[in-house]
């Protein structure tokens, strides 16, 4: 049986963090890495790789449904950034035809939201 | 040495492929993984890695680039193939739409990860691209 809820997962982002990140998908954006940079942008100081809290999202799942994973389908948003030094936390509740995810931030802010499914895509 | 042209939001093509790229889940990887999300017990590739390999050859397959560039959303759809760590993952990437929409720059990417020629998992990486 299919658990209620992807039970949360959470992870304090920071610089070394971002850098260990960084070398491990070879994404050296300096967005994410260089506060001089950031700061001239909209952001105003680095923001943590979009796939780092994703990826926290895919263990939550993992560790959610184990050896059941199979054919996964998740389609997710970026809906704002997470400031390099911020906490996130994933998780996720059935929803009618598969499970609502999220990450947030401890502040309550949603940075990615989404469905994930079951089973072979059309 | 010769310059390479910057990849900018007028080069892209849908149908447009970018090559693929092999990705060794190797000891560094493993424990840069291990060093951010934890120690697993499993000999098992964790999706998230299989994600951020995805990246890598997505990064590495368009250069160079701009900076600034933003990752908008994602589609992700895995197989049943679970790889284990010490495998070689290839990723084939795509340019698959484009459009210029309230002065942003849209570009989507086809991804397509394999591992010994079995399909791992497939998706698109949609992009505000900088310029």
């Amino acid at each position: 049986m299919l658990p209620e809820k992807i039970s949360d997962l959470s992870l304090q982002t920071s610089h070394e963090l971002a850098t260990t990140y960084a070398a491990l998908s070879f994404d050296y954006n300096p967005l994410h890495l260089d506060e001089e940079f950031a700061a001239k942008t909209a952001f105003g100081a680095p923001i943590a790789h979009g796939t780092m809290a994703l990826n926290l999202l895919l263990q939550a799942i993992e560790n959610a449904f184990g050896s059941k994973l199979d054919h996964e389908h998740l389609e997710i948003r970026f809906s704002a950034p997470v400031k390099v030094g911020e906490k996130i936390t994933a998780g996720g509740v059935r929803a009618d035809d598969g499970y609502s995810v999220w990450v947030k931030t401890e502040a309550g802010v949603t940075v990615i939201s989404g469905l994930l499914r079951f089973g072979r895509q059309p | 040495m010769e310059e390479q042209t910057l990849w900018t939001f007028d080069r892209f093509e849908p149908g447009q492929l970018f090559g693929t790229i092999d990705v060794a889940m190797d000891a560094k990887k493993r424990a840069d993984w291990v060093s951010i999300y934890g120690k697993t017990d499993s000999d098992l590739l964790p999706r998230g890695m299989v994600v951020a390999a995805m990246m890598e050859s997505y990064v590495r397959a368009i250069q160079p680039r701009p900076s600034g560039n933003v990752h908008a959303s994602q589609v992700l759809n895995f197989s049943d193939v679970r790889p284990r760590w010490g495998t070689t993952l290839s990723t084939m990437v795509s340019c698959t739409a484009k459009a210029e929409k309230n002065g942003r720059f849209w570009v989507d990417f086809g991804i397509l990860v394999s591992a010994d020629a079995s399909e791992v998992l497939s998706g698109t990486i949609r992009s505000i691209w900088a310029k």
